[in-house]
């Protein structure tokens, strides 16, 4: 029954930590499920394709630099970045998992959007959509 | 530690105009196509980058005088590559965004005991600037050394760009030239700098306006500011503003 609290979990895009800055981290993982139901089946079937992994980020903003809106600025159009999820803080371990995502070739991590808002009566924020392009690997050691 | 802010100090700039009075609410968004291009050898679904694009939208205020806000917006909405400027403050040092931007919607609802509100989306039409607010000041009379700020260096693959806006015509009396540089240097103590860009000369004669300058090529210095140069005989004060940053090449 180890259910635990997310305020530890950390995030990295092309090694720089930007934890302090995000409040949300949705990372989704899409695998298509083609239909292949036919007459003898007495439910649906499908077969499953491959993963698609997105992760989507949201905090306040920070324009100095190293910091995260910067950081992840600098990504767009400069290829595929290693990013490293860690939800539980203490990982990589048998019992807390690490989400990572090396640079290599077409393997890496894609910024595809980010969006930052400033409205008159709050603090500003931005968002980020990370696109995973190749293998998203599960460490535990 | 980080240097998370409230958005209630952000100033906006089109131009040479300041709106930051009639807005209340800036939102920029890149968006940045990543095709997927995902074949049978491959383990996991894989993209690739296409090109980046902006556009700001700047959620507002009907204003018609001082600032004539909606004046402005409707002077010419086929007017291209406006000047958008928005910082975290009107305050030198502080960090935001200069893009080169078109019109791209203007809607403005009215609404029976609601304010008379006018939003406006821009869409960019180069690579979205990392800028810096170098100096600013509402009545610059003499020759002054901004203070140099460490912005960063530029990389070969990266392009300067210099935003002086005057924001009004000078005040005083004479004739004055108004000169306006920026300078990288390898720190922040006096000495070794080296002038990066020029803007075009303004005088007496000047009207509010502005002008954006792109210089290429790598700079090591991390350290940047803005120098005024005032000569001639005359007592004017301009009031004007500086940024520096740096795109995409």
């Amino acid at each position: 029954m180890a259910r635990i609290m997310s305020n530890p979990a950390l995030f990295s895009y092309n090694a720089v930590q930007i934890e302090d800055e995000l409040n949300s981290i949705v990372q989704t993982i899409d695998v298509p499920a083609a239909d292949i139901t036919a007459f003898a089946d007495v439910y649906q079937n499908a077969v499953a394709g491959k993963k698609s992994v997105r992760t989507e980020i949201g905090g306040s903003a920070d324009l100095a630099a190293s910091q995260g809106w910067k950081t992840l600025f600098a990504g767009i159009g400069a290829g595929p970045k290693s990013t490293v999820l860690d939800p539980v803080g203490t990982g990589p371990g048998a019992n807390a998992p690490e989400y990572q995502c090396t640079a290599s070739g077409l393997t890496g991590v894609l910024v595809a959007a980010m969006k930052i808002s400033l409205p008159v009566g709050d603090a500003a924020r931005y968002t980020a959509t990370l696109q995973h392009s190749g293998l998203t690997s599960r460490a535990v050691a | 530690m980080t240097s998370r802010f409230h958005a209630a100090g952000v100033a906006v700039y089109v131009d040479e105009f300041d709106f930051s009075g009639v807005t209340s609410s800036a939102e920029i968004a890149v968006t940045n196509p990543t095709p997927e291009v995902t074949a049978f050898a491959d383990a996991d679904a894989t993209f690739v980058e296409g090109k980046p694009g902006f556009t700001i939208t700047l959620n507002g205020f009907h204003s018609v005088a001082a600032p004539d806000y909606e004046g402005e917006m409707f002077i010419d909405l086929t007017a291209e590559n406006r000047q958008v400027g928005v910082y975290k403050d009107n305050l030198a040092g502080e960090m935001g965004f200069e893009g080169r931007t078109d019109l791209s919607r203007l809607a403005e609802p009215v609404q029976v005991s609601q304010a008379l509100l006018l939003n406006v989306t821009w869409q960019g039409d180069t690579p979205l600037v990392q800028s810096q607010l170098l100096y600013i000041a509402t009545a610059v009379a003499a020759s002054v050394n901004g203070t140099k700020f460490q912005f960063g260096s530029i990389a070969a693959t990266e392009t300067r760009v210099g935003v002086l806006r005057l924001l009004a015509s000078p005040g005083g009396a004479g004739s004055n030239d108004l000169v306006v540089t920026i300078e990288s240097d390898a720190d922040s103590l006096a000495g070794g700098e080296t002038t990066r860009i020029t803007f075009t000369t303004l005088n007496q004669a000047s009207v509010a306006t502005h002008e954006k300058v792109e210089t290429a090529g790598a700079v090591t210095d991390t350290w940047w500011r803005a120098v005024i140069t005032i000569t001639g005989a005359g007592t004017r004060t301009f009031s004007i503003l500086v940024t520096f940053g740096k795109r995409p090449t």
